[in-house]
């Protein structure tokens, strides 16, 4: 069965989430992302734990994403000032912000600082989220189990999506997999 | 206060909690780019809106969520370079029901807070001091 596509533009983000400072995110995307690949560029995103009435029994899909000329540009800029690991980061949770609001819905998301990281959680639902990218396929599942055990040592006892992000030459690919609070460690103590 | 309907969190909390999240978010950013006067003052304004937050949510009954709060607070502060806020609020965080691996974490960063506050503190003092004599010789 040929997988689900979903399709949009990286700039939709402004609309999505218009409370949240989202100019930098977008850029870092189209940095990291148009170092490998023309506009649609295209994830396969895995899902795991993943259950929405959108994805239905299907465990995988594709996201296309496309950008203007102008976002083009900002990125040409911000590839000068910002450093290579931080682009990545800031690249991931544009398409982390572009998956919660498409794919499962956590309303508006609220940022705090926790130990000099940034933390998300959804104000909808008792779910936190964390993200991470990379710019190697071969580290993505290393990368992924480190943030599950990271989402799930999470100080509220709440669930947790986890999304990251592989840009890469070979194909992009998103881990995006759903936890419970029960699969933690802490949860047993 | 009334809920908003499919939300944890009635409207009034619900705006302060967007309003900050876009200011953290900003000042990550103002960070990363190396950019850290303008992430300091950001920070303030963020730990103001995050230090406003914690009572909200204990008046709601969220009292782990507000400590955690007041962690994210206190977080800001140490960021914007308000150790003695900082120090306050993870203390207080410290007061509240953490969870049992939250606990040391926040323990450390509040020894860490006081450490550095001392430093900066007590340095300045005895750099005052040292400087006295020689000034009046």
């Amino acid at each position: 069965m040929k997988p689900r596509v979903l399709q949009c533009a990286i700039e939709d983000l402004f609309a999505l989430h218009p409370s949240f400072y989202v100019e930098p995110y977008i850029v870092a995307f189209v940095a990291v992302t148009g170092q490998y690949s023309v506009p649609p560029a295209s994830f396969l995103v895995e899902c795991t734990g993943v259950r929405t009435r959108w994805l239905g029994k299907a465990r995988r899909f594709k996201l296309e994403v496309s950008w203007t000329e102008e976002t083009i540009d900002k990125a040409e800029r911000l590839r000068t000032t910002m450093p290579a690991r931080s682009l990545v980061e800031f690249a991931a949770i544009a398409v982390a912000l572009l998956l919660v609001n498409r794919v499962v819905q956590l309303g508006t998301l609220n940022v705090i600082e926790h130990g000099g990281r940034a933390d998300y959680r959804s104000s909808v639902l008792q779910r936190v989220l964390e993200i991470s990218g990379t710019e190697s396929l071969a580290d993505l599942g290393r990368r992924h189990r480190q943030k599950i055990a990271q989402a799930l040592s999470n100080p509220f006892g709440w669930d947790a999506y986890v999304i990251v992000c592989a840009f890469c030459g070979e194909g992009h690919h998103v881990h995006f997999s759903g936890h419970r609070w029960e699969e933690s460690p802490y949860a047993q103590a | 206060m009334p809920k908003r309907e499919g939300t944890l969190y009635p409207r009034a909390v619900q705006e302060l909690i967007a309003k900050k999240s876009a200011v953290i978010s900003k000042a990550q950013t103002f960070s990363e780019l190396g950019m850290e006067d303008m992430a300091r003052q950001l920070w303030a304004t963020a730990g103001g809106h995050e230090e406003r937050l914690a009572p909200l949510l204990d008046s709601l009954g969220h009292e782990l969520e507000a400590a955690i709060h007041r962690i994210s607070a206190a977080g800001c502060y140490r960021r914007a370079g308000d150790l003695t806020a900082a120090a306050n609020l993870y203390r207080g965080a410290l007061a509240g029901p953490l969870l049992a691996h939250t606990r040391p974490e926040v323990e450390r960063h509040f020894r860490e807070c006081l450490a550095e506050l001392s430093r900066t503190s007590f340095r300045s003092v005895s750099t005052r001091r040292r400087q006295k004599p020689a000034a009046n010789a």
